[in-house]
């Protein structure tokens, strides 16, 4: 009786209307899931913190370990208020040295065990002994102490007050598992268990790694500020370019971040199944004028000593041109060492315009004339021919450095191309073996990196060219340092350098993804690409068998 | 025989040892930073390069860095890869061989035995069609790049009639605990198009030997001999003047044995096909000099043997070459 009772019609109609809408937005949710395989021209071999160094690293870390909380869409590294929260769940400043974290309660291991304010101060500890990561410690110098207050609560200490000390707080720290990883002497970490099989707070946690051909994620439900749509993340190794088009055109892989300009986007969306995206990135391009004699540091260059040759150089250069070739419909320019996803890129003023008879008049004021007829400008007996260092790993750069060659012949100056492969250019960039090198570097969120490359104090580590002006340092001084450093700051600082001319600025490259059609609520992120893959979805009308 | 034998061991064994020395100091002597790699994509300060080259040993001087390298040798340590790093150069080969062994062990098996019998058939059917066109394709084939040819057969068989897949090794979404049967189905699919790419641009040399091996003994006495006593043709082909050209026959093949291992660098590149060969040219463009000795040891290794295996063969299947 009791059960014919639960059965009347009232109840049973009151059942289907309760229970069939969770049962359509259960099958809803389920459908938007899916997998995703993502090309990557190289090996994630130890994707863990203070092990990174490489960008498929970062790449496969970044989805593993969280941070106390990342910039905002709009990566101005020095605005705190606009950073988004990742392990902390909020921030507060005691004074302008010391800011407070109070870390997610809902936080996680992927082994289920409770992020807490140890994994913070051992994390930071290890991060800042610069026997485990020399460059990181350094970027974290300023900082005084990391404590624990409480099992949620740390406070960070800084020696002095400056606009980044926030981005320097939560950027250069991904959190370790002190749990799992403080038994573990540092210089054991890379051969030991947690690197091959990590244990991360992130979206994904680890599956497997077949070295030298894939590593696999899977999504971690347990994720505290929501559980990833894509259930399975494949990374495949894929160095040569036209083999990762070819398995992106055959329906192999879904994502590739290094499509070749040229060739790549016109292949890629001819097959209606993908599409080509573009990022900022943090790249910049450029020509590196050595300001000390090739390999010999000790005297001036003869030639680009001189700031007003290396002006009338930059000046003598078809931007338009050369971004046209090289990267298609997708070049972007540059004229300072910025790249275009800084925040400070809309503050470089606009560089010298392209002018080749104004270049030539600079050059003939400064005494470069063709004397002898022979189609080069010389002076005091000296023709104005600079050797030009490319490395063969760049196919954009080689495209650009023969026509660098050919605009800078029709104002009288020789330039001999030296092509060499990777690991030669670079020795020869480090011994400062060059007069012109065509160089790319990948720059830091923050625009305050500029001073590894571009300060006399930079000239022990990255400043190739040995370049060094008092006064560009004291512009860039006052605009990283100044706690008020903004708009009027930056805007000196990048003119002060454009008139110096170190550099000829030609490109800040964005980045060129290949995507699968049926992906949504896809952002990149110019910092870290895949940081919000844990939020991207399948079209439940396009999902494919891997999908399922 | 077995003085012989240790004789030819010890030389083998002399040649070897000289050969990895002198790989050792050529690799050190060229120019190029092994640390390039590492500091391809971000600022790296002087300090930071100083602790990586002593990681690596790159600080010490050359000699200090040959005694380490030969003293890992002998415990069968070949040092830990700069490029993959932490990873074991041993660990990195024994993960790459099987890849390579199955690609150049499939060509070289198909081009000894499909192309060893294209070769007899086009002996005995000298001066035919058949003989011309075959010898007109296979060298117009053997004249083709291979990557080119890859190519090509990526882009109709895989793009455009998706017939087979147009790289890797295996499908990166076949779960981990498949059956074998699985795996090795999935293997074969990936492997037919690389082995027919390296196949197709090299069966002309076994194809060509072989014809021209056949035609010299089907002029020869003992073989007229055997037609005259009434042997059948077949019988007078394959038992009395085929088994006189497995000596040239194994020549070759003694040439080409380090190709099991060394792999096709472009074709491993086209298929990305993870084996020996991507693997050495990528340590090559990195200058990862533990990756590149290990590389560089095994295929000596395999070119020293493999020349000591086709003397032997010559000893066994030839009583004249046989020593005293």
């Amino acid at each position: 009786m009791l059960g014919r009772r639960r059965l009347t019609a009232p109840r049973l109609l009151a059942a289907i209307l309760f229970v069939l809408p969770s049962a359509l937005a259960a099958q809803q949710r389920a459908s938007d899931h899916g997998a995703i395989v993502i090309i990557l021209g190289q090996e994630a071999s130890t994707p863990v913190p203070t092990l990174l160094g490489t960008k498929a690293n970062i790449d496969v870390s970044d989805l593993l370990f969280l941070r106390l909380a990342r910039p905002g869409r709009g990566l101005v590294t020095t605005d705190e208020k606009s950073f988004e929260p990742q392990l902390a769940q909020r921030w507060s400043r005691r004074d302008s040295l010391t800011i407070v974290f109070e870390l997610d309660p809902r936080a996680k291991w992927h082994d289920g065990v409770p992020v807490s304010a140890r994994d913070v101060v051992f994390s930071f500890a290890r991060m800042r002994d610069s026997t485990v990561d020399p460059e990181r410690a350094l970027l974290l110098r300023h900082l005084a102490t990391v404590t624990a207050e409480s099992d949620r609560r740390v406070v960070l200490r800084f020696r002095r007050a400056y606009p980044d000390q926030f981005y320097d707080a939560t950027w250069h720290v991904q959190l370790l598992p002190a749990h799992l990883v403080d038994t573990i002497p540092p210089e054991r970490f890379a051969a030991s268990g947690f690197v091959r099989a990590p244990v991360g707070s992130g979206p994904f946690r680890w599956v497997r790694r077949d070295p030298g051909r894939q590593l696999e994620l899977a999504a971690n439900p347990g994720f505290f500020l929501g559980a990833p749509k894509l259930d399975r993340v494949i990374f495949l190794l894929v160095r040569d370019p036209e083999a990762a088009l070819n398995l992106l055109l055959d329906g192999s892989a879904d994502a590739y971040e290094a499509v070749p300009p040229g060739s790549g986007p016109p292949r890629l969306t001819a097959n209606p199944a993908l599409r080509v995206l573009t990022a900022p990135s943090f790249g910049v391009v450029y020509l590196l004028f050595n300001q000390r004699a090739h390999g010999d540091r000790s005297r001036p260059h003869p030639i680009l000593g001189d700031a007003g040759v290396r002006r009338a150089l930059s000046r003598a250069i078809d931007r338009t041109t050369l971004l046209r070739s090289a990267y298609g419909a997708y070049g972007l320019g540059t004229s300072a060492p910025v790249a275009q996803a800084h925040w400070t890129h809309r503050f470089v003023p606009k560089g010298p315009s392209y002018d080749p008879g104004a270049a030539r008049a600079e050059l003939r004021r400064l005494g470069w004339s063709d004397h002898n007829g022979d189609g080069v400008l010389d002076k005091n007996g000296v023709p104005l021919a600079l050797r030009l260092n490319v490395p063969t790993s760049s196919a954009p750069r080689m495209a650009m450095a023969t026509q660098v060659q050919e605009q800078l012949r029709r104002i009288g100056v020789r330039i001999e191309q030296v092509r060499l492969e990777f690991p030669v250019w670079f020795e020869r960039r480090k011994r400062g073996e060059f007069d012109v090198d065509f160089a790319a570097v990948t720059m830091d969120p923050a625009p305050s990196g500029i001073v590894q490359s571009w300060t006399c104090a930079g000239r022990a580590g990255s400043n190739f060219a040995q370049y060094c002006d008092p006064a560009v340092d004291a512009f860039l001084e006052k605009a990283i340092n100044d706690p008020k450093g903004g708009e009027r700051e930056w805007r000196a600082a990048y003119a002060a350098l454009q008139n110096d001319a170190p550099a000829a600025f030609i490109a800040s490259p964005p980045t060129l993804f290949a995507l699968h059609r049926r992906y949504r609520n896809v952002h990149l992120r110019p910092e870290s690409l895949y940081s919000d893959l844990w939020l991207w979805s399948v079209d439940p009308a396009r999902r494919i068998a891997r999908d399922r | 025989m077995s003085r012989w034998l240790l004789r030819r061991s010890l030389q083998a064994l002399v040649t070897f040892t000289l050969a990895v020395l002198l790989l050792f100091v050529l690799l050190r002597v060229a120019p190029g930073d092994p640390l390039s790699r590492l500091t391809e994509e971000r600022a790296v300060s002087e300090r930071e390069l100083a602790q990586l080259r002593a990681r690596f040993g790159l600080n010490q001087p050359l000699g200090a860095q040959l005694r380490a390298f030969l003293s890992g040798v002998t415990r069968g340590d070949l040092g830990v890869s700069i490029g993959h790093y932490p990873e074991p150069v041993t660990s990195l080969i024994a993960a790459r061989l099987p890849a390579t062994l199955l690609l150049g062990g499939a060509v070289l098996l198909l081009n000894f035995t499909v192309g060893a019998w294209l070769g007899v058939r086009q002996a005995v059917r000298r001066g035919s069609g058949f003989d011309r066109w075959l010898t007109r394709l296979a060298l117009a084939a053997y004249a083709t790049p291979s990557f080119w040819l890859g190519m090509v057969l990526v882009a109709f068989v895989s793009i455009r009639w998706h017939l087979l897949p147009a790289a890797q090794m295996s499908d990166p979404l076949l779960a981990a605990d498949a059956g074998p049967v699985t795996k090795g189905l999935d293997v074969l699919r990936h492997l037919v198009l690389p082995v027919l790419t390296l196949s197709l641009t090299s069966i002309a040399l076994p194809l060509r030997h072989q014809r021209a091996a056949m035609l010299a003994s089907f002029r020869l006495d003992f073989v007229t001999a055997a037609r005259a006593r009434g042997i059948t043709e077949r019988r007078v082909r394959w038992r009395h003047a085929w088994r006189t050209t497995l000596v040239p026959m194994l020549t070759l093949l003694g040439l080409w044995l380090p190709i099991l291992v060394s792999g096709s660098v472009f074709v491993e590149a086209v298929f990305n096909w993870p084996g020996l060969g991507s693997l050495a040219a990528e340590a090559i463009g990195s200058r990862d000099y533990p990756v590149l000795m290990g590389t560089a040891m095994l295929v000596s290794g395999v070119v020293v043997l493999a020349g000591l295996l086709t003397d032997l063969g010559y000893a066994l299947l030839d009583p004249r070459v046989r020593p005293a």
